[in-house]
């Protein structure tokens, strides 16, 4: 039976090869963990239940390395057989001769195969995780790019990505054949499987900021209330809200930690909401704080897209948060056993 | 010895769902040593008492104010709380001078092209350039934080007679390295971003380098001084780290 195959460490690498790099395609992990004293940002995927569900697709844990795809994905060739998936935003996918694939399933990749990631129909980001994960090389503990500052680049056109092949070529089990090389699981993720609302404008939860006592009743009732469109000047770092201006509090602040989720408003009174690449301090007042469970949803909205906030409590908050994880948890470990079976079969 | 906390009342708040927030009180002026001691000596003490707390995932201090980033679904806040105000108690200022991290000089060539604006400075002190340079060298310094880019140290300790306001419109660029004032801090750009500090000097030193553990030579609590040094020197040191 498993003799003549080589278990799965045994097998050699392969490198697979950008043929087009996408918009804006970088590898990410969980991010940088234990930096941030030092001016690190964390970093690492910004739609991380997207990228966990991608992960646990292929039979990888959270933490794997994926591709974050930013509105058109890249195009990749696969020189060996290869599990991939693609979760997020509603993005097209192709196979080599233009056959559509599914998103939120197990793909199976003849050797030799390419992989285009098109546009996204509705959200804005994607994560194409790898069976066995990306192997690029870990910087301070983590794969995450932080190109800003010199740890890694965006993909540009013959990078190469190294990966573990699967140990067969073609799959067994329930598969279905698309194209000559390329298989799809006769099972997928089910409901939460796709991100991005098609609410316009996407409604996100917050907790009242740092200095929310300092800006004037009016100045919180036009950010409570009002509909803000996102900047198409925003990137990793944050999202940028233009339609509202916010009277800022009179005075300069000292500088103070931020975490991804603080809504600073700046001079200009154009509220910056931050993201996982953020860095660690900022001297600018914050109003709000989007719930960490939110800011996956937040990673999804398109630039020109609307967005709005409302309040809820700390202790809703956190009972959001822990609700969040417990399911996660249990519905990435089934999925993940799920995938495995199949992949292994 | 009483603990801090008795001596400065330390206010604290939750940021977002994911982290506390330590604050000392307005009595204390900002920027100063004794803010930058306070501090350090609760972020000696958290790190002891958190070390091995399962979702307490890092702390992040600044000038008058200190972040403990946590996981809600490992470590309940109340729980948090309690881990924070036993440490709290334990936070005497000599439990953490012990621990202080070391002390750096710093390598500057002043002036020039590499230092801007230091007859700016000169200017608004009414020094000669020469002076800024020597009570820029004289001063004994403390990383009271880093941040807004990774390595990117603020220190306190500035002499006030060679304080300088920011410039009125940021440079586009400014080089990896180049040792700035704005107000009373003085600091040293990690690397090459838009800034708008008044640049004296560059340091031949990388300041972050992410294929060394820990990535950078300064960390908050450290002292540094700074020491002059020529072109050449700074050419020869330059070279040793490329």
């Amino acid at each position: 039976m498993g003799s003549v195959e080589r278990t799965h460490e045994e097998r050699s690498l392969a490198e697979a090869s950008v043929a087009q790099p996408g918009l804006y395609s970088t590898v990410q992990d969980e991010g940088r963990v234990g930096f941030m004293r030092y001016g690190v940002p964390l970093g690492g995927v910004l739609d991380a239940t997207s990228a966990a569900l991608a992960n646990a697709l292929v039979g990888n844990a959270a933490d794997a390395a994926v591709i974050e795809c930013t509105a058109v994905g890249p195009e990749i060739d696969f020189p060996e057989s290869a599990v991939v998936a693609v979760c997020g935003g509603a993005f097209a996918l192709f196979a080599a001769d233009g056959t559509p694939l599914p998103t939120a399933r197990p793909i199976w990749l003849c050797a030799g195969s390419r992989l285009r990631i098109g546009a996204a129909a509705s959200g804005y980001r994607a994560y194409l995780a790898v069976h066995g994960g990306w192997q690029t090389e870990k910087i301070l503990g983590s794969r995450s790019t932080l190109a800003r500052y010199g740890i890694g680049k965006p993909l540009s056109a013959g990078d190469r990505l190294v990966y573990r092949p699967v140990a067969r070529n073609r799959p067994d089990g329930p598969w279905r054949a698309v194209t000559t090389d390329a298989y799809v699981a006769k099972w997928s993720a089910g409901a939460w499987a796709q991100a991005g609302d098609r609410d316009d404008p996407v409604w996100l939860r917050a907790v009242a900021g740092e200095q929310a006592s300092a800006f004037s009743s009016a100045a919180k009732k036009t950010f409570w209330s009002a509909p803000f469109r996102v900047d198409a000047k925003s990137d990793r770092m944050g999202v940028r809200l233009l339609g509202q201006t916010i009277a800022v509090p009179a005075g300069e602040m000292t500088s103070e930690p931020v975490l991804p989720g603080s809504v600073q408003v700046p001079s200009s009174g154009e509220p910056i909401v931050l993201l996982r690449e953020c860095q660690t301090v900022g001297g600018y007042p914050k109003i709000a704080t989007v719930i960490n469970v939110d800011l996956d949803r937040l990673a999804q909205i398109r630039p020109g897209a609307q967005l709005r906030f409302s309040q809820i409590s700390f202790g809703d908050a956190i009972t959001l948060y822990r609700r969040h994880r417990r399911m996660l948890r249990a519905w990435l470990g089934q999925i993940r056993a799920h995938a495995t079976a199949l992949i292994e079969a | 010895m009483p603990p801090v906390t008795k001596t400065w009342s330390i206010e604290r708040s939750w940021m977002g769902d994911t982290a506390l927030l330590l604050r000392l009180p307005e009595s204390l002026p900002s920027a100063s040593s004794k803010a930058t001691a306070v501090l350090l000596t609760i972020d000696q003490i958290l790190r002891k008492h958190l070390a091995q707390v399962p979702g307490v995932r890092d702390c992040v201090i600044a000038y008058r104010s200190l972040a403990i980033y946590f996981d809600p679904d490992q470590i309940s806040p109340d729980a948090l709380w309690a881990r924070v105000d036993a440490a709290l108690d334990d936070a005497t200022a000599a439990s953490a001078n012990a621990e202080r991290p070391g002390a750096i000089t710093i390598p500057v060539c002043y002036g020039g092209s590499f230092g801007p604006d230091l007859e700016e400075v000169a200017r608004h002190a009414k020094l000669a350039p020469d002076e800024v340079v020597r009570l820029h060298t004289a001063g004994s310094y403390d990383v009271a934080m880093i941040g807004f880019a990774p390595g990117f140290p603020y220190l306190t300790g500035l002499d006030p007679r060679i304080a300088a306001p920011r410039k009125p419109t940021p440079r586009a660029r400014v080089e990896a390295g180049s040792v700035g004032i704005a107000g009373g801090q003085t600091g040293i750009y990690s690397f090459a971003t838009p800034g708008g500090w008044q640049i004296i000097g560059r340091t031949p030193l990388p300041l972050f380098n992410p294929a060394r553990w820990p990535p950078t030579w300064l960390e908050p609590g450290m002292r540094v001084t700074f020491r002059a040094i020529d072109e050449e020197e700074y050419d020869g040191i330059r070279r040793a780290y490329t």
